[in-house]
């Protein structure tokens, strides 16, 4: 990944741990880390940053500010992605650094609600009245109630209308993306227009198709997983499968897909389909062949019957997560399989403080 | 190196049910932290051991016009 967007200015520094420092080097040999490495020899940077979860991702952004203490876990990708694209003369207002954050983490935009708290209640209210909008608003955007007096360079940046209450929906780094009235604005009104303005939505029939086209192509088999926006599990598993060892080595074997089964269009339909039931409980894995065809699944027999290891976090389901892996890969190595079994080892203890 | 680091993950899974309240002040306090530093300039970075750069250290000024990633990562 370092490579893939070092051209558009990306620059990947690794921070080891005080602790353990004295692998630091040559376990960064073995896992073949192309970026450079420093050690944090008194444990001073992991204390000043808070760092309190491993791996911590920190993003800093082209102006120099710190834009992401911990990404927890989300998609770092999409992270990086949105601050390479942030032109550097525009400035995030202060009000909106904490929110910015968190939408570029879970891949939502800002909603923020203009007025007085008179103005803005009824808004608020339709929220509880109007069916799936409360979903809708909690999946998609992060959403922030300011007044005028308090953010006058915001509004007049965004020219608002002197009075009144107002909606508008903002890409993380501030864009405007629409504005609405909220006067005498309808439930119907409300959810019509924030359809309108999430960011784009994928249609996991489409990225299925896709996967299973390049699935036989590459000669490769497909690691899917079915995750939901309200489940934080999902959000630990997305995060242990981009970790860099664990990302690359399965790379050689797998393509790895992530069908969300409520922000993606026919996201429940194909999740349904792989899963051979309803949605049941997420994240669930499975590893299948070019043709869609399930090899095996994050799935561990019991006594008590199947168990679904969701995040494999507990030792039998690290240890079935990596069956899974022995049983299915083709060219994956020795060494890479340690490597993942590493890194899951290493994010299990993360998840215990 | 192997054993080492197994050992190492054997202390590892033992130390939580020893220090759970030491764990919880200090969750707080980097919770604080963080929510301190996020839009501001980033602390420095007061390491040592720099590889891929011959030795030379890299500060986050030099970097400016990049976007940097700060990949906290441990083995142990």
């Amino acid at each position: 990944m370092s490579q893939r967007y070092a051209d558009q200015g990306l620059v990947i520094i690794g921070v080891h741990t005080q602790r353990g420092g004295e692998n630091m080097a040559a376990v960064a040999e073995q896992a073949g880390i192309p970026y450079p490495l420093a050690l944090d020899h008194r444990g001073a940077t992991v204390r000043n940053y808070g760092v309190d979860r491993f791996p911590g991702y920190y993003l800093v952004d082209r102006a120099g500010s710190l834009r992401v203490a911990d990404l927890g876990g989300q998609d770092l990708e999409r992270a990086i992605r949105a601050l390479l694209a942030e032109k550097p003369e525009q400035l995030l207002p202060p009000a909106l650094i904490k929110i910015s954050a968190k939408a570029i983490a879970k891949n939502k935009r800002l909603l923020l609600m203009w007025g007085s708290t008179t103005d803005v209640s009824p808004i608020i209210k339709l929220a509880r009245s109007t069916p799936g909008l409360r979903k809708l608003i909690r999946n998609e955007f992060e959403v922030r109630h300011l007044n005028r007096l308090e953010n006058p360079i915001l509004a007049k940046l965004l020219k608002l209308p002197a009075e009144g209450p107002t909606l508008t929906v903002l890409e993380p780094d501030g864009s405007l993306v629409s504005m609405v009235s909220g006067k005498d604005l309808t439930g119907a009104a409300y959810a019509d227009w924030l359809q309108k303005q999430r960011v784009p939505v994928l249609d996991a029939e489409v990225l299925w198709a896709d996967a299973l086209k390049q699935a036989k192509s590459q000669n490769k088999r497909i690691l899917v997983y079915l995750t939901a926006p309200w489940q934080d599990k999902c959000f630990d598993l997305e995060a242990l499968l981009q970790r860099s060892t664990i990302a690359n080595a399965l790379a050689k074997d797998y393509l790895v897909l992530k069908i969300d089964t409520e922000r993606q269009s026919h996201g429940a339909q194909v999740a349904a389909r792989l899963r051979g039931s309803k949605v049941g409980d997420l994240p669930w894995i499975s590893i299948t062949d070019c043709e869609g065809q399930q090899l095996t699944s994050g799935e561990r027999p019991t006594a008590q019957g199947l168990r679904n290891i969701g995040c494999p976090t507990s030792k039998p389901d690290q240890a079935w997560f990596m069956s899974m892996l022995k049983e299915t890969r083709q060219h994956m190595s020795k060494g890479q399989l340690q490597s993942i079994e590493m890194g899951l080892a290493i994010h299990a203890r993360s998840q215990s403080h | 190196m192997r054993l080492l680091i197994t050992a190492g993950l054997l202390i590892a899974f033992a130390m939580p049910a020893l220090a759970s309240g030491d764990d919880f002040i200090r969750g707080t306090r980097n919770r604080v932290v963080k929510d301190a530093l996020e839009g501001k300039a980033p602390p420095a970075l007061l390491v040592t051991h720099w590889t891929h750069t011959d030795g030379q250290p890299i500060t986050l000024k030099s970097l400016r016009g990049k976007v940097v990633l700060i990949d906290f990562w441990g083995t142990w």
